[in-house]
């Protein structure tokens, strides 16, 4: 034959071969593409729901996230934001953002002293009576029937998937041979119960090899707050200020203010606590004395206006003082036989190579993985895809172990070739829940010298009181904005930062106690 | 008689070879390039507008800017989901505003820029907690689709071959 002719049919036949596996090369890129988009839309997602947490729980609303109602709410109002976040990414909006939902098998919070697990739960439909309360009959409830009608035989009934934000479970384990329980934090916080020599004991407190001598401090802050004004009106008007006043901690962790000028309308000389932005001076009778405890240990009384009112704080020194006879009680009835927990120089819980610490972020780690494990399998038993718990790999569990995390899963996602599967870890920095020892800032009071506060670096900072970093967030009263400290961010700090902290050991170690002592009453 | 329709045959083949696949491929990767850039674009926006805290006309305008560019006409569409009442509260004693809890209401492209344009500094306003969603197509016919129309028709909604979407929680008030 020719060699045009030859030439022709082997284009002919190569032609359709090439558009062929040409398609399938870009449908494998289109599925690549997809899948990296899908993963930073789930990210960001996972981002703006811990933003939301830290805005909610310590800009807006101070004073009621410890309470452990508030505390669901919290979760549950991050979760909704995860989920409008995700919704909006992916171009998804109104009545069809639950629609998402249903390719997210589970999502986890590790919050400092356990988790919340969010996932689908099966749930039977109760059947209600015409005023949409649940139907009793001889006192038990009735459940809408598979085959029709009402039954009160839970076996029966009909079931559905809702996502519900499960139980709080702590980060626990149990002694090998014995009935003591060990509940673990994200510090060096531990509870015990069990029995011990006998007799059923519960005993909690910081474990610590430190035995750092450290002195009272003097601690100040900026607040903002309101008085009303004189002339009665409806609405009440206010008048708004904003000062530097002396604090103290209390017997509850919580800020007790001086107050030693008596200057503007309405204030008085004596303690008090700021109330929903009001000041509200403690008197001499009654509940409201407040009580800090004192180095040795006695409780002094905060009431009225102690005209030699003591304003150095204790709570380093408690710290220590606490921390060192629980350590010593722990190593004489459980340091012998777990070696785990003989605390000592070598065993250092605070080190991340002690064995103290090795052990507990294995118990965290088996505990958090067996709680999403048991939440996917037990939906994907029931549903057409089958959801699997993706292995993190180890610097995620390092992430999750520093701080509170959120942990969210999506699957299911057709995308070109395959089904989407992947999980996005975010750690909060921000929080209240957590006093994180790589975010003390330190600063010198009225120092007119060094407007700056600093953290571990070179610069020459002994004697500086250290402070909690979410107390240099800004805040608002009326419509005016304070910081609580004036200072600004050292330059060579933040750039050169490394977490050294030879240098500034008693202040950092004093600083630190004093916040966990704050943190933990 | 076989002759002449094997050398058909064979211009046919070569023309495509040599003038439609190359132009296929080239166009393919222009739109694939001009995507990227557009996304990024609209990405970039939408973090100014969520670090900023408002929507100002000179903003819209560089953005509009650099996507025409590009050399396609575009159809931007702006929604923002502002935080509202919160109707879950649930005690006086609680706090009141969640981000989460709260609902939200819409407001979409021309309210806005209504809204800018009656603004005396040419801006919008927006607070801690809204949403801001931002949404790209493009309106003309590029070269890739014209070609692929040639070839196959592809019915469906999806007939914009350049789709940017961006959206993100606004974390600073507007003054």
């Amino acid at each position: 034959m020719k060699l045009q002719n030859l030439i022709v049919i082997f284009l002919l036949i190569i032609i359709p071969i090439l558009l062929v596996s040409g398609y399938y090369i870009s449908l494998q890129i289109k599925t690549m593409t997809l899948q990296n988009q899908y993963n930073i839309k789930l990210s960001d997602a996972t981002k703006e729901a811990i933003e939301a947490f830290e805005i909610n729980t310590v800009e807006w609303n101070n004073e009621y996230s410890n309470i452990a109602d508030s505390k669901r709410r919290d979760i549950e109002a991050s979760i909704n934001t995860f989920t409008t976040s995700l919704a909006n990414n992916l171009k998804i909006s109104g009545s069809r953002k639950q629609a998402i939902m249903s390719y997210v098998p589970s999502i986890a919070y590790t919050l400092y002293d356990g988790y919340y697990i969010y996932s689908p739960t099966e749930i039977a439909k109760l059947s209600l009576d015409e005023r949409g309360v649940a139907d009793l009959q001889d006192g038990k409830v009735r459940y809408i029937s598979k085959n029709g009608g009402t039954t009160d035989n839970r076996e029966n009934a009909v079931t559905t998937y809702e996502h519900i934000l499960k139980p709080f479970v702590e980060y626990t384990e149990i002694l090998e041979g014995t009935d003591i329980i060990i509940n673990y934090t994200l510090d060096n916080y531990i509870k015990i119960y069990g029995t011990i020599d006998g007799e059923y004991q519960v005993k909690e407190g910081y474990v610590t090899s430190i035995n750092q001598s450290v002195n009272s401090e003097n601690l100040s802050e900026n607040i903002g707050y309101k008085n009303l004004t004189n002339s009665p009106t409806d609405p009440p008007t206010y008048n708004y200020y904003i000062k530097n006043y002396n604090y103290v901690y209390d017997t509850i962790g919580e800020k007790v203010y001086y107050d030693n000028i008596n200057e503007t309308d309405g204030d008085k000389i004596g303690w008090f606590i700021l109330n929903n932005q009001q000041k509200s001076y403690l008197s001499k009778t009654g509940d409201a004395t407040k009580w800090k405890k004192a180095a040795d240990g006695n409780l002094q009384n905060l009431n009225g206006s102690n005209i030699n009112a003591d304003l150095f704080d204790y709570s380093a020194i408690n710290y220590y003082i606490e921390a060192n006879n629980f350590t010593r009680w722990v190593n004489s009835k459980l340091g012998s036989d777990f070696d785990f927990l003989e605390i000592n120089e070598e065993n250092n819980p605070e080190d991340k190579n002690s064995k103290f610490y090795k052990h507990k972020t294995e118990v965290i780690k088996k505990s958090i993985s067996e709680g999403l494990n048991q939440a996917i399998s037990s939906y994907s038993a029931k549903s057409t895809y089958n959801y699997k718990m993706p292995v993190l790999k180890e610097e995620d569990w390092e992430q999750v172990l520093n701080n509170v995390s959120i942990i969210t899963f999506l699957q299911g996602l057709p995308i070109g070739t395959k089904y989407y599967n992947n999980y996005a870890i975010a750690t909060s920095t921000r929080n209240k829940e957590y006093v994180n020892p790589n975010e003390i800032y330190f600063i010198k009071e009225n120092d007119d010298n060094d407007d700056y506060y600093h953290k571990s670096c070179n610069c020459n900072i002994s004697g500086y009181t250290g402070y909690n970093n979410i107390d240099f967030i800004i805040k608002n009263i009326g419509e005016n904005y304070y910081y609580p400290h004036n200072q600004l961010a050292c330059y060579d700090c933040i750039i050169n930062s490394n977490n050294n902290i030879d240098k500034i050991k008693v202040e950092y170690l004093t600083a630190l106690a004093r916040e966990r002592y704050a943190f933990s009453h | 008689m076989g002759e002449t329709t094997i050398t058909i045959i064979a211009i046919f083949l070569a023309s495509i070879l040599m003038f439609v696949f190359p132009l296929m491929a080239v166009s393919n990767q222009h739109d694939e390039v001009v995507q990227l850039a557009v996304q990024t674009e609209t990405a970039e926006f939408v973090d100014k507008i969520a670090t900023k805290g408002k929507v100002t006309q000179t903003d819209y305008d560089v953005f509009l800017e650099k996507i025409l560019a590009t050399g396609n006409t575009y159809d931007v569409e702006l929604e923002v989901q502002i935080l509202d009442e919160n109707p879950g509260k649930k005690t006086i004693t609680t706090s009141p505003n969640l981000i989460g809890e709260n609902v939200r209401y819409s407001e979409y492209t021309t309210t806005i820029l209504n809204a800018i344009k009656d603004n005396p500094n040419k801006e919008y306003s927006l607070k801690k907690g809204d949403y801001i969603i931002v949404s790209v197509k493009n309106t003309n016919i590029t070269i890739a689709q014209m070609l692929r129309d040639f070839a196959y028709k592809i019915v469906g909604k999806d007939v914009s071959q350049v789709n940017a979407t961006y959206s993100s929680m606004v974390i600073n008030n507007g003054q």
